[in-house]
């Protein structure tokens, strides 16, 4: 950063004077801000709830604690190449802009592409998780605390085809608007912050003491209470634990299948990286963002599943998922739901609920803020028309590209609201093929970039060889390893053995990135216009 | 480098222009500094300029920017686009850089200027362009001079007409990071201004002190008491990054 430098006196002096050349830019997010968002993008709210609901039930023998662990050294490379490729290229559109500077533009492209159609789609599945995870569970606990049967009615449209349908749409389109109207993503990301706060203070401390301060006994009885004011059956917890299938004992091979589910939150939890022209630098705010993130991640993780198999205990989470009409709730109750309950407190169990729904509300704009920097990106390198990347006179923000993604949001959230097979797993091996793009270019990256490489603060080098290459060839191979463990998990959505035809899907969408690419190239070289040379440059941002 | 004179001509060309489009347009940093202060035309106070700085409104935004196209300027698009509610770049063609700040002066410490743009006609206040300077913590060559150059010429009292330590010292007493930052930034002029040959130390160093006075005689806001408690423990300013 500044150099000190020999200062015009005359005669040798203690004023120390430093080099600057041009009138200095304070970025808009900084590097707690930006390890917020990635928390916040990680999506571990869901993950942690699959994780408790699916890992008793899905997958016998599989340790949880292990498949974390796991998860987070296959991911941690990753984080890791990342956190270099954003202080190294700090330019809007993360992966499309290493790649397209590191291997080719078109790879580059068409990597981005496939993460932000599958981005895309998330947020669709997102819209309908919004009613079905977040508000119908509240207004149950209404209906349970208040005897209120009016609200019990409102849970259950909120499950409906038709609930998840208006819901997810008026979600995408507040999100919009959100960003719209908002002046610069400062704005948003205060708000971001504050709702994080109140999540994390709630779901992630409060929860776990409630449940370790919660004895199985006790937490049976609050249970029993809360099924009985919904008009369930008696004994409704022993029904609940009777029909949980017993533990086989461990199974490494169950342990290794089982990180697709902390994979879908620690293996996405560096997306500040898309709206790098706007974070601050500082290569430690970079990797507290991103690994560091990663790291108390996991560590969240396994404080979660610790806490919620001191109580309820592992045979009464494998029996949530079965049998659901058997005991009188359904959809099955998700752990802040049974945090809640456990609380035997209506103020403290509404706030957690409350809480749980601060989080998935912002997820939707968080998540088109980033594909909106990919949006611009394109824009600015005139892969698309320049007025995808205008942006509003008075307010500032990208209304062209915020509206272009909220219709084919909405788009997403009809497809997953008529076809609820299509779960938040199933984008995890098309992203993943993004990640293992990003880890190739970060091998080349020193080579292809020299001059970019050297002035990055990550330019040390191992035995001659440069530390990303290095950890970018252990990436590539981790997420290959990764590719590979959703291709044989029956519950990834994307086992070739089960769903061929969804892992032919990530590969078209893959592929029709490279040929839109190169479609655009010919268009635009017919118009006289060589989009080739933008990717000689990195310009300012 | 580009020539002082061309730049403050081109300086005065965009503000004329700005004031007949009825728009809200100042100088500030170096060049804002070479047009009010005669000192810093020669040696030792004379330097190299790269680019031209100006504040002005984020309302104007859209408009500034048409201007400075039409003025033969190219917007850097997508610097603008990420950026453009608070900060404009451009560029002419031999390279050289226009900055337009708008609403907010955001580096080592933020500070609202947008009621402040009234009060002189081409460029930030005298007290507005001794605060950018004197609120860098890092401060360069360049900052240095020019400051030097700005007390050289301009004396120190409450009044607008001169540099404002009122107001100076006012802003300092609702804001300890910046009160801190200024304070130290006075005391490291007075000892680089004995370095310097060919200007008058006494009447530099005599306005720099009654500066650094008017800032601590200046009762202090509840706010800058609270922060004054945590004192330099927690860091008081930001450093900013290069564009």
């Amino acid at each position: 950063m500044s150099a000190q430098v020999q200062g015009r006196s005359a005669e040798p002096t203690e004023t120390q004077v430093f080099a600057r050349d041009s009138t200095g830019l304070v970025r808009e997010v900084g590097p707690v801000s930006s390890a917020i968002y990635n928390l916040s993008y990680s999506s571990a709210p869901l993950s942690i709830a699959l994780m408790l609901s699916l890992a008793p039930a899905a997958y016998l023998g599989g340790n949880m604690f292990l498949a974390t662990l796991f998860t987070l050294l296959l991911a941690l490379p990753t984080a890791f190449v990342f956190a270099m490729f954003t202080t190294a290229i700090p330019r809007s559109g993360g992966d499309y802009t290493w790649i397209s500077r590191s291997i080719s533009p078109m790879l580059g492209f068409a990597s981005n592409f496939s993460f932000m159609v599958w981005a895309v789609f998330i947020i669709g599945v997102y819209g309908t998780l919004v009613p079905s995870s977040a508000l119908a569970p509240l207004f149950r606990f209404i209906a349970a605390e208040f005897n209120a049967p009016g609200a019990l009615k409102v849970s259950k449209f909120l499950t409906e085809q038709a609930g998840t349908l208006i819901v997810g749409t008026l979600l995408v389109v507040g999100g919009s608007a959100v960003l719209i109207f908002s002046r610069g993503v400062r704005s948003y990301i205060r708000v971001q912050n504050i709702f994080f706060g109140v999540w994390a203070f709630c779901l992630l401390m409060l929860v776990p003491v409630i449940m370790l301060l919660t004895s199985k006994g006790s937490f049976a009885g609050h249970f029993d209470s809360y099924v009985k004011a919904l008009g369930g059956p008696a004994h409704a917890a022993h029904t609940v634990t009777a029909s949980g299938i017993p533990h086989p004992g461990f199974s490494l091979k169950e342990s290794i299948l089982l990180v697709t589910i902390p994979y879908y939150a620690l293996g996405f939890i560096y997306q500040s990286a898309y709206l790098a022209g706007e974070t601050k630098r500082g290569s430690k705010g970079v990797l507290m963002a991103m690994p560091g993130a990663q790291i108390i991640s996991a560590v969240f993780f396994c404080l979660l599943i610790a806490a919620f198999l001191t109580s309820p205990g592992r045979s009464f989470l494998a029996g949530l998922s079965i049998n659901l009409g058997h005991y009188g709730l359904e959809p099955a109750p998700q752990y802040p739901e049974l945090a809640a309950i456990a609380s035997g407190s209506t103020v403290i169990g509404l706030i957690i609920m409350l809480a749980n729904v601060l989080f998935y509300v912002i997820w939707v704009p968080l998540s088109i803020i980033m594909i909106s920097r990919s949006i611009f990106a394109w824009s600015f390198d005139r892969l698309i028309p320049e007025k995808a990347s205008a942006v509003n006179s008075r307010t500032h923000s990208p209304v062209n590209a915020v509206l272009m993604i909220a219709v084919v949001c909405i788009g997403a959230v009809v497809l997953v609201a008529l076809e609820p097979s299509l779960g938040a797993l199933v984008v995890l091996l098309g992203q993943t093929l993004t990640f293992v793009c990003v880890g190739l270019a970060a091998m080349v990256f020193p080579y292809r970039q020299a001059a970019v490489f050297a002035a990055s603060p990550f330019n040390r080098r191992i035995g001659g060889l440069p530390v990303i290459s290095v950890v970018g060839g252990l990436s590539a191979a981790c997420m290959i390893a990764m590719m590979i463990i959703l291709l044989e998990d029956p519950n990834s959505g994307t086992a070739w053995s089960t769903n061929p035809g969804r892992v032919i899907t990530c590969g078209i969408i893959f592929g029709g990135g490279l040929i839109i690419y190169q479609a655009i190239r010919i268009f635009q070289r017919m118009r006289g216009v060589d989009i080739d040379l933008a990717y000689r440059e990195i310009p300012p941002e | 480098m580009f020539k002082a004179a061309d730049l403050l001509a081109q300086g005065r060309t965009a503000v004329a222009e700005a004031s007949d489009r009825g728009l809200a347009l100042r100088m500030m940093g170096g060049i804002g500094i070479l047009a009010r202060c005669p000192s810093a035309e020669s040696a030792p106070l004379a330097r190299d300029y790269n680019d031209l700085d100006f504040f002005g409104l984020s309302r104007d935004s859209a408009a500034l920017i048409k201007m400075f196209k039409e003025l033969g300027y190219t917007a850097e698009n997508r610097f603008n686009s990420l950026h453009g509610h608070r900060r404009l770049l451009f560029k002419a063609d031999d390279d050289q850089h226009v900055d337009v700040l708008l609403d907010h002066f955001e580096m080592c410490h933020k500070l609202d200027l947008r009621a402040r743009l009234e009060i002189d006609a081409e460029t930030l206040t005298l007290a507005d362009l001794a605060i950018t300077k004197l609120q860098v913590v890092e401060a360069n060559d360049k900052d240095l001079t020019d400051t030097v150059a700005l007390f050289a010429d301009h004396d120190v009292s409450e009044d607008a007409e001169v540099i404002d330590s009122g107001y100076i010292a006012k802003i300092c007493a609702n804001d300890w990071g910046l009160h801190k930052t200024l304070t130290n930034s006075l005391e490291r002029m007075s000892q680089y201004v004995a370095t310097l040959e060919g200007i008058s130390h006494d009447t530099v160093a005599a306005r720099l002190k009654k500066m650094a006075e008017q800032i601590d005689a200046a009762p202090k806001s509840r706010r800058w008491k609270m922060r004054a408690r945590v004192g330099e423990r927690a860091k008081w300013y930001e450093l900013p990054e290069e564009v």
